[in-house]
C-alpha cells in the first residue's frame, strides 16, 4: 500500500471540504467543520478522473495525471480559504469519560476491522464487478474511461426507440454500466495513488461520519446514552457490512441524512446559507444515486408547511424552494446528460424501467406491506437491520403513551426527525411503484439505510431517552446534558451539574418568564 | 451515588454484553466478525493475488488458470463461449467453482468471453466444458463444432 499516496488523497479530501464547506459560511464546531470537510472532500474530488477524461486528448488516466488534476482541484476549491472568516473557537479537548470507553472501544474495533476488510478484499459486490469497478480497473489499465470493456459483451438489449438505437435497462442483463461516476471516479484515484483495489475511501467516509454523529449526539443526550446509541447503530448487520463492501448506498445514506440534518438547521435559523448548504448535500446524494430526486419531492410538504407557519412571502419561498431542489436537480444533470453521454458509448433507455401501468396506485400500498412484513418486522429484516428498527418502534410506543398520558410534548427535532423516516418509507414506497425494477430485496432494502440515521436521531431527541439522560445528569459526578432538549424538563436546582453544562455566553438570560394565562 | 462513573461504567460493559447476546446479534457476531475470516492467514497472504484468491477462491483459480492457458496457446483477441449453471451442475463439477458474466471473467482474466445465447457468441474461438468432472477449454475450430457445442448448453438452459 501507498501510504504517502492515501495521506495526499486525505489532504487533499480535507482542504477541498473545506474549502468548499467555507463558501457555504457555516457556523461550525471545528470538530464538525472538520469531518464534514473530509466527507466533502471525498464526493468533490470523485469528478477528478471525469475531468481528465474530457480533456483526455492531453490527459490521459495515468498516476502523474491524476496526482496533477487533484492539486489543482485542490487548490481551486482551497481558495475560499484564504479570505478571512470568524475565527472557529476552539474548546479544550476532553478525554471521554470512564463510562463512555466501553462504547467506544467496540465501536473502534469495528471500525478498525472494517478499514481492514475495506483494504484487504477487492471489490466483491456484482453490482460492482459488472459496472463501476470493472470501469474502473479498465480505465486504470487501458489510461481512458472509454476503455475495452465496452468492446466485451455486456449483456445489453438494444432496441430501437423513435428510429435512435437505445439500451433497454429492463431487458438488458446488467445495467451497471450505466450508474453515476461517483465510485468510478474514487476507485481509479485510491487504484493508482494507494493500492490495487482502491475502496479505502469508504473508510475516509465511515470514520468522520461516525465521529460525527458521536459529536451531535452528545450534545442532544447525555454521553452514556450517546455512547449507547451509537453502539448500537454501529453493529447494526447490514450497516456494518456496506461500510466495507463498496456500493452506492451508504454514501448516498450519509449524504442524505447531513442534507436533512442541515434542512432541519435551515428550518430552526431561518438562514439562507444552511438552506444552500442542505440543497447541495442532498445533490451530492443525487450525484451518487440519481432516484434520492424522488424521495426529495416529500421533502417539499415539510419545507411547504414551514413557509406557511412563518407567514413567508410567497416571492421568498418560491425562490428558495426553486434553488434547493434545482441544486439536486443539477447533479442529477451532471450523472445523465454529462458522464452518461461521454463516457458510456450507449444511449440508455430510462423509460423501460418506468412502471407502464401509472393508474394502478395499489402497487404503492402492495410495496409498504411488503417492507412491513419482510423488511421491517420480517427475517429478512432482522438479519439486515437486527434489531434497531424494534428499539425505534418501542422507544416511538413509549413516547407515544408519555405524550397522551403526560401530556408530554415532543421535541421539534424529534418530530423533523421522524418526518424524516418517514419520507424514506413513503418515498421508497412511491419509488417502487415508480420503477417496479427496485426490488425489495436489494434497492429497497439498502435504500432504508437512509432512514437508519434520522431513527438514530430521533431516539436521541425521544421523551424517554431525554428523561432518562436528565436523570443521569442530576448526578454530580456523571457528563451533564449539554442541551437539554425536553420542553417540560424539569429545571435542575442551581449549581447541580445540568446547569453548569450550559454554555457561558447564554447563561446571563433573563430568567424565563411565563406568557400571561388567559382568563386571570 | 447511584448513577456514579463507576456504575455507569459496568452498566456499560453490561448493556453491550446484554445487547450482543441477543441471538441475531450473536449469530452476527459469531459468523461475520470472530469467525468471519482467518486474521492470522490474511496477514501472512498480503500479495494482490493472494487476497483476490482469498475473496473469490476456486472460481478465481479455474478462470485465472484458463487465462494463463489461452497465453500459452498464444491465442489472438480470443473469446471463450460459457455455458449455462446448469450445465456445470448436471456435469458434477468438482469443487465450487461456478460460471460468471462474461463482466466478471474479463475482470478476472483480461479476456472476453460470451455467453452462449448472446449474438456475439458466433466470434466464440473456445468454449468452456467439463471433461472428467474438471472445467477446461475446448478449442472451435469451425460453425459446426460451435453449434454442435451451442446445442449441448442449449440442453441445459
Amino acid at each position: 500500500m501507498n501510504f504517502i499516496g492515501l495521506f495526499y488523497l486525505l489532504l487533499a479530501h480535507y482542504f477541498s471540504g473545506k474549502g468548499f464547506i467555507r463558501l457555504f459560511r457555516l457556523d461550525l464546531k471545528p470538530m464538525v467543520n472538520f469531518c464534514l470537510s473530509l466527507i466533502t472532500g471525498v464526493v468533490l474530488l470523485s469528478f477528478v478522473p471525469c475531468i481528465l477524461q474530457l480533456t483526455i486528448a492531453h490527459n490521459p488516466i495515468t498516476a502523474s495525471n491524476v496526482t496533477i488534476g487533484i492539486a489543482v482541484f485542490t487548490a481551486i476549491f482551497s481558495l475560499p480559504l484564504f479570505f478571512p472568516f470568524r475565527r472557529p473557537q476552539f474548546h479544550q479537548f476532553k478525554l471521554p469519560e470512564i463510562y463512555e470507553w466501553p462504547f467506544l472501544l467496540v465501536t473502534a474495533a469495528l471500525v478498525v476491522l472494517s478499514v481492514w476488510r475495506c483494504f484487504y478484499f477487492p471489490p466483491f459486490a456484482r453490482d460492482m464487478l459488472t459496472g463501476p469497478e470493472l470501469l474502473a480497473e479498465y480505465a486504470v489499465r487501458d489510461k481512458t474511461m472509454l476503455s475495452s470493456v465496452f468492446n466485451i459483451d455486456l449483456g445489453l438489449k438494444k432496441i430501437t426507440v423513435d428510429g435512435i438505437q437505445q439500451v433497454s435497462l429492463a431487458e438488458s442483463n446488467n445495467n451497471n454500466i450505466f450508474k453515476s461516476s461517483y465510485i468510478i471516479g474514487l476507485q481509479i484515484m485510491y487504484k493508482l495513488l494507494v493500492q490495487p483495489f482502491g475502496q479505502l475511501w469508504m473508510s475516509v467516509l465511515y470514520i468522520p461520519f461516525l465521529m460525527l454523529v458521536y459529536q451531535m449526539l452528545v450534545e442532544r443526550i447525555h454521553r452514556f446514552l450517546a455512547g449507547l446509541l451509537l453502539f448500537v447503530f454501529v453493529i447494526t448487520p447490514d450497516l456494518y457490512a456496506y461500510s466495507y463492501v463498496m456500493l452506492y448506498d451508504y454514501s448516498n445514506m450519509i449524504f442524505f441524512f447531513f442534507g436533512y440534518f442541515y434542512l432541519i438547521k435551515f428550518l430552526n435559523n431561518d438562514k439562507f446559507n444552511y438552506l444552500l448548504w442542505s440543497g447541495t448535500l442532498f445533490g451530492f446524494a443525487t450525484f451518487i444515486r440519481g432516484e434520492t430526486l424522488i424521495l426529495l419531492m416529500f421533502v417539499a410538504p415539510l419545507m411547504l408547511f414551514h413557509y406557511y407557519k412563518k407567514h413567508t412571502p410567497f416571492k421568498t419561498w418560491a425562490i428558495q424552494m426553486i434553488v434547493f431542489f434545482s441544486l439536486s436537480f443539477v447533479f442529477y444533470v451532471i450523472t445523465v446528460d454529462v458522464f452518461l453521454v461521454h463516457f458510456v458509448p450507449y444511449k440508455a433507455s430510462v423509460g423501460s424501467l418506468l412502471n407502464k401501468n401509472l393508474i394502478d396506485v395499489s402497487e404503492i400500498w402492495r410495496r409498504m406491506q411488503e417492507i412491513n412484513d419482510r423488511l421491517v418486522f420480517g427475517k429478512m429484516g432482522e438479519g439486515s437491520y437486527g434489531y434497531f428498527i424494534y428499539f425505534f418502534c418501542i422507544v416511538v410506543f413509549i413516547d407515544l403513551i408519555i405524550r397522551l398520558g403526560w401530556k408530554t410534548p415532543l421535541n421539534r427535532e424529534a418530530l423533523l426527525f421522524l418526518y424524516g423516516v418517514g419520507v424514506v418509507y413513503f418515498g421508497l414506497s412511491f419509488m417502487g411503484y415508480i420503477i417496479p425494477a427496485n426490488t425489495l430485496e436489494n434497492t429497497t432494502k439498502r435504500g432504508l439505510f437512509k432512514a437508519m440515521p434520522l431513527i438514530l436521531f430521533y431516539m436521541s431527541n425521544s421523551i424517554i431517552l431525554q428523561k432518562i439522560s436528565l436523570l443521569l445528569s442530576r448526578d454530580r459526578t456523571s457528563k451533564p446534558v449539554v442541551k437539554p432538549v425536553l420542553r417540560t424538563a424539569p429545571r435542575p436546582a442551581p449549581g447541580t451539574a445540568a446547569t453548569q453544562s450550559r454554555p457561558a455566553a447564554k447563561s446571563p438570560a433573563k430568567p424565563a418568564q411565563r406568557p400571561p394565562v388567559k382568563g386571570k | 451515588m447511584l448513577y456514579n462513573k463507576l456504575n455507569l461504567f459496568l452498566a456499560a460493559i453490561l448493556v453491550i454484553v446484554l445487547i450482543l447476546y441477543i441471538p441475531v446479534y450473536n449469530n452476527w457476531l459469531n459468523s461475520k466478525i470472530i469467525n468471519g475470516a482467518d486474521y492470522n492467514f490474511q496477514m501472512s497472504h498480503l500479495a494482490p493475488e493472494e487476497r483476490m484468491i482469498n475473496r473469490f477462491g476456486t472460481n478465481y483459480n479455474v478462470y485465472h488458470a484458463i487465462a494463463n492457458s489461452l497465453k500459452q496457446q498464444n491465442a489472438v483477441d480470443p473469446v471463450v463461449l460459457l455455458p449455462p449453471r446448469k450445465y456445470l451442475k448436471a456435469m458434477k463439477l468438482e469443487g465450487d467453482f461456478d460460471v460468471v458474466e462474461p463482466e466478471v471473467f474479463y475482470y478476472f482474466t483480461g479476456y472476453k468471453s460470451t455467453s452462449f445465447n448472446s449474438p456475439m457468441s458466433d466470434r466464440a474461438g473456445w468454449a468452456l466444458v467439463v471433461e472428467n468432472h474438471r472445467p477446461g477449454l475446448k478449442k472451435i475450430t469451425d460453425t459446426a463444432v460451435l453449434n454442435a457445442v451451442r446445442n449441448l448448453y442449449k440442453k441445459y438452459n
